[in-house]
């Protein structure tokens, strides 16, 4: 039962390590029993030394950053990747999508599969693959893409989990969003899940939460690894009420992806702090879920400044005001409950039918899971998974930013000298303006 | 060093049998009959007959419609030389009717031929191989009978469908996608019990599961559906060992083959044409000449039907929808004169094309390949166009004729293919005008 992260690009590389670190030194506590052994067996092997080895494969055009990686796993000394799962030529894709996606991917596709098939073999039970990237610059994204693809070929019948990390509004990189629309295009068709984190939101969550003065990379990734942690170890879930469970994204897929034309789920967490302030602070189950949902309804990623005018209204409600009244109806959410007296946490809230769409059979909207092991430091924990209008705007942003550079075709040759023809792009557009007003008519 | 290499061919021949017999064809004969064969000798003939007729027999079965078409024929013979044309195959047993009346004047040789022939064509040994596989990999196939998202798609885009429809076929979706996930969790739960079984075996046998301690697995397991996935999942591994085995020594069997051929015409030549019957000859020395052609005709075939059945389909769906949408439009507003001349033209260019694509052609009847002598094709003149009609009536088409008319054929169809997808976007357009709030973005001309 476990699950191979495939680990693509500059992004992937730095979040994929942080991810595993997180996971790693959080099942490594006293008296954690099984839930430590299951949370090994899923994210790691033991080499014949009993060191943890990381079921990883790491996939970068630049050396750089993959020897990064490798060097702050071993330098923890509590796990590692192993010496061969890694895959990286001299030259990197230029930020250009085009280029992964067509030389890079194709000219490395065997290599990178073989290095996937020898994780996969070594597990008894492939729980899914979840795929790391960004979907910004070349590597991550085109080459990401083309190697999900690959995969999806070559498992067909195996889940597949992609976490993008969407970029800064003001961009680091000026094709950002050409990148961005011809990734997310081709991942909606190929993945089960869309998992999302922004950067702007991350960045937020560091400014004003954990209060950085001067945030790095390693403190986004960080909080990313924080999020994507809760969501991955293990949890009491409703198939498996008694004991961990060991289906990990078999089950979050059914519990929030059923249809296809809506797989972008969004993690928003509570509460995040500091370690500084953790030690000062003490909450307690109703005020946590009280601000979880109020986040969830109005539309909020983190617990500071949320809108609490914002209620719920009835489905079927006028559209127009929902929108001017900025509640975020959902498909369905995942709340996970990490910690002390888990049991005593009423999530009632969340299962008022008025949240969600109508469409969608009552029984599946809403699904819980618990456990009482304190997850990364924090007595109490609740991260919401969920599949609702959360990732509209950013979405809406992102292509049309893309369309106002593509109307004047900037840059637009960069990606035909490489076989992306301008009818690409417009699937591509046409894609995402199809997913944006299936989550808009929500 | 000859001895070595006959004890090669044997295993590469005992390879085929393996596979054949392993892929469920009945009366495969040994390796000795086969070398029989290579030499025409006659006690062979029987063994490749009945191999022949069984592996063609396991070819067209799944062709069920082939299969009634041939349910009239009386004998094996008759099958097995329709099934032979069909495959492309024209040897002088084949093409010529009249000129064997049993299989006792086929020679073991010919057999051996046609075999050849039936197994390089269309990769007849992995579509038996693929089935097989399906038969017996019963969960890992996805659930058929389920329609697919896409399916559901359709039913949601057609006209009729209100906003209560949309939900119900949206619920629909999540069920169903929910179902799927859910079987893929099976799946992936059966692996890992498969997975887990095997190391407990090789464990307790501390070596890899040989005979003895496969025999031993079913007393510890008492359940029988366990014994019956058991027993095919074993079948199935012998199945593609087979295989895998024959896939290595494949181009020695072909080696062979070519041996058979060599020695099938310098047969021929040191007997004289004189005793070999018409055309026999030019078959073996022409094929490669006539192949290019009979393939580009195959493929030209091939095409047509696909143009057909594309037709089709557009028809089907063009009579569904244009009725629907105008019985809603007639109910409340009269046509006007300019609309009513549009639906004229219209139905009068479909019409016309109908009649242009439906018209009867030379190659609606189907032919038979016939291969002329040499010499013979050599002194004719090319076909002008008038000759299509003397061809026609005496019953011949030359196979430049062929091509044309299928050209022509071709042609109509595309030109109509054309007409039925302008008609469609228009349609698509005018659909979508009516949607609030969907954007169509047009292609851009350069």
């Amino acid at each position: 039962m476990s699950v191979v992260t495939v680990q693509l690009g500059q992004c992937g590389n730095q979040v994929g390590p942080e991810l595993l670190s997180t996971l790693c030194d959080d099942s490594g506590g006293a008296g954690r029993g099984p839930y430590s052994e299951l949370s090994r067996e899923r994210f790691f092997w033991e080499d014949s030394r009993g060191m943890l080895v990381a079921r990883s494969v790491l996939v970068d055009m630049e050396p750089k950053v993959i020897s990064q990686a490798v060097a702050k796993a071993s330098k923890s000394g509590k796990w590692r990747y192993w010496e061969k799962a890694h895959f990286c030529q001299k030259q990197g894709s230029g930020n250009n999508w085009a280029n992964g996606y067509c030389v890079h991917g194709p000219r490395h596709e065997e290599a990178v599969e073989d290095l996937v098939r020898r994780e996969v073999e070594r597990c008894d039970r492939l729980s899914g693959i979840f795929a790391v990237m960004s979907v910004a610059g070349g590597t991550g994204s085109g080459v990401g893409t083309f190697i999900t693809q690959c995969l999806r070929d070559v498992y067909p019948n195996s889940f597949i989990v992609n976490h993008l990390t969407w970029p800064y509004g003001t961009g680091e990189v000026i094709v950002q969003n050409y990148n961005s629309v011809l990734t997310l295009s081709r991942l909606y068709q190929l993945s089960d899940a869309l998992v999302v984190h922004e950067n702007d939101t991350v960045h937020k969550i560091c400014s004003r939460l954990m209060n950085i003065k001067h945030i790095s990379v390693d403190d986004i990734n960080k909080v990313i690894a924080h999020q994507l942690g809760s969501m991955l170890q293990p949890a009491y879930t409703a198939d498996s009420p008694t004991h961990y469970s060991r289906n990990p994204i078999g089950e979050l897929l059914s519990s929030l992806v059923c249809h296809p034309e809506y797989k972008l789920l969004s993690l928003c967490n509570i509460p995040q702090m500091s370690q500084t302030s953790l030690a000062y602070s003490t909450y307690t189950w109703p005020g946590l879920l009280k601000h979880l949902r109020q986040m969830l309804i109005a539309n909020a990623r983190m617990e500071e400044g949320i809108d609490w005018k914002v209620s719920v209204l009835p489905s079927g409600g006028e559209r127009a005001q929902t929108r001017r009244m900025g509640f975020n109806r959902s498909l369905s959410n995942l709340l996970i409950l990490r910690g002390k007296d888990v049991s005593s946490a009423d999530a009632g809230a969340f299962k008022d039918p008025a949240l969600y769409v109508s469409w969608v059979p009552p029984d599946d909207t809403f699904s819980s899971w618990t456990s009482p092991v304190p997850f990364n430091g924090y007595e109490k924990s609740a991260t919401l998974v969920s599949n609702s209008q959360f990732l509209l705007k950013p979405l809406d942003n992102i292509v049309r930013k893309a369309w106002n550079m593509f109307v004047s075709r900037a840059y637009v040759h960069q990606y035909t000298k490489f076989g992306i023809s301008e009818e690409d792009f417009l699937d591509s557009f046409s894609m995402l303006e199809q997913i944006i007003s299936s989550y808009t008519h929500l | 060093m000859q001895r070595e290499k006959n004890v090669k061919v044997r295993e590469v021949i005992t390879a085929l049998c393996k596979l054949l017999s392993a892929l469920g064809v009945k009366a495969v004969p040994t390796a000795e009959a086969f070398r029989r064969a290579k030499f025409n000798k006659t006690d062979a003939t029987q063994d490749m007959w009945k191999l022949l007729h069984s592996l063609l027999m396991k070819a067209f079965e799944r062709d069920c419609a082939c299969q009634e078409s041939h349910s009239y024929l009386d004998s094996q013979l008759g099958f097995v030389r329709s099934a032979l044309w069909y495959t492309g195959y024209g040897s002088w047993w084949t093409t010529n009717a009249q000129s064997c009346r049993s299989t006792n004047e086929i020679g073991s040789r010919d057999l051996l031929l046609a075999l050849g022939w039936v197994m390089s064509s269309e990769n007849l040994l992995e579509s038996l191989l693929g089935e097989k596989v399906l038969e017996l990999e019963l969960l890992s196939s996805a659930p058929r009978a389920v329609p697919s998202v896409e399916d559901l798609m359709l039913c949601l885009s057609g006209s009729g469908v209100d906003a209560a429809g949309k939900e119900d076929v949206k619920n629909m979706q999540w069920q169903y996608g929910k179902l799927r996930l859910q079987w893929r969790n099976h799946l992936a739960a059966q692996q890992e019990q498969a997975k887990l079984t095997h190391k407990v075996f090789s464990k307790i046998c501390s070596s890899p599961i040989s005979e003895t301690s496969t025999t031993s697995v079913p007393k510890s397991t008492t359940s029988s559906g366990l014994d019956e996935d058991l027993e095919r999942i074993r079948s199935l591994n012998e199945v593609l060992e087979a295989y895998l085995e024959w896939k290595v020594v494949e181009p020695l069997f072909w080696c062979w083959m070519d041996s058979v051929i060599d020695g099938y015409l310098s047969d021929n030549c040191s007997k004289g044409l004189a005793n070999m019957p018409f055309s026999d000859h030019s078959v073996t020395q022409s094929c490669s000449h006539n192949d290019k052609a009979s393939r580009s005709m195959r493929h030209l075939d091939k095409m047509l039907l696909r143009l057909q059945t594309e037709f089709q389909l557009s028809r089907v769906e063009k009579t569904a929808q244009p009725l629907t949408s105008q019985d809603s439009h007639t109910g409340v507003t009269w046509l006007n004169q300019e609309q009513k001349e549009k639906v004229e033209r219209r139905v009068a260019a479909r019409l016309q094309g109908l009649s242009l694509a439906n018209t009867p052609t030379a190659m609606t009847r189907g032919f038979m390949p016939y291969l002329q002598e040499p010499q013979a094709s050599r002194s004719t003149r090319k076909p002008q166009k008038g000759d299509l009609s003397h061809e026609m009536a005496s019953g011949k088409l030359h196979v430049s004729s062929a091509l044309r008319v299928l050209k022509e054929k071709e042609a109509v169809l595309l030109w109509e293919l054309e007409l039925i997808r302008q008609s469609h976007r228009e349609q698509i357009q005018a659909q979508a005008s009516t949607q609030e709030g969907l954007v169509l973005i047009p292609p851009f001309k350069r």
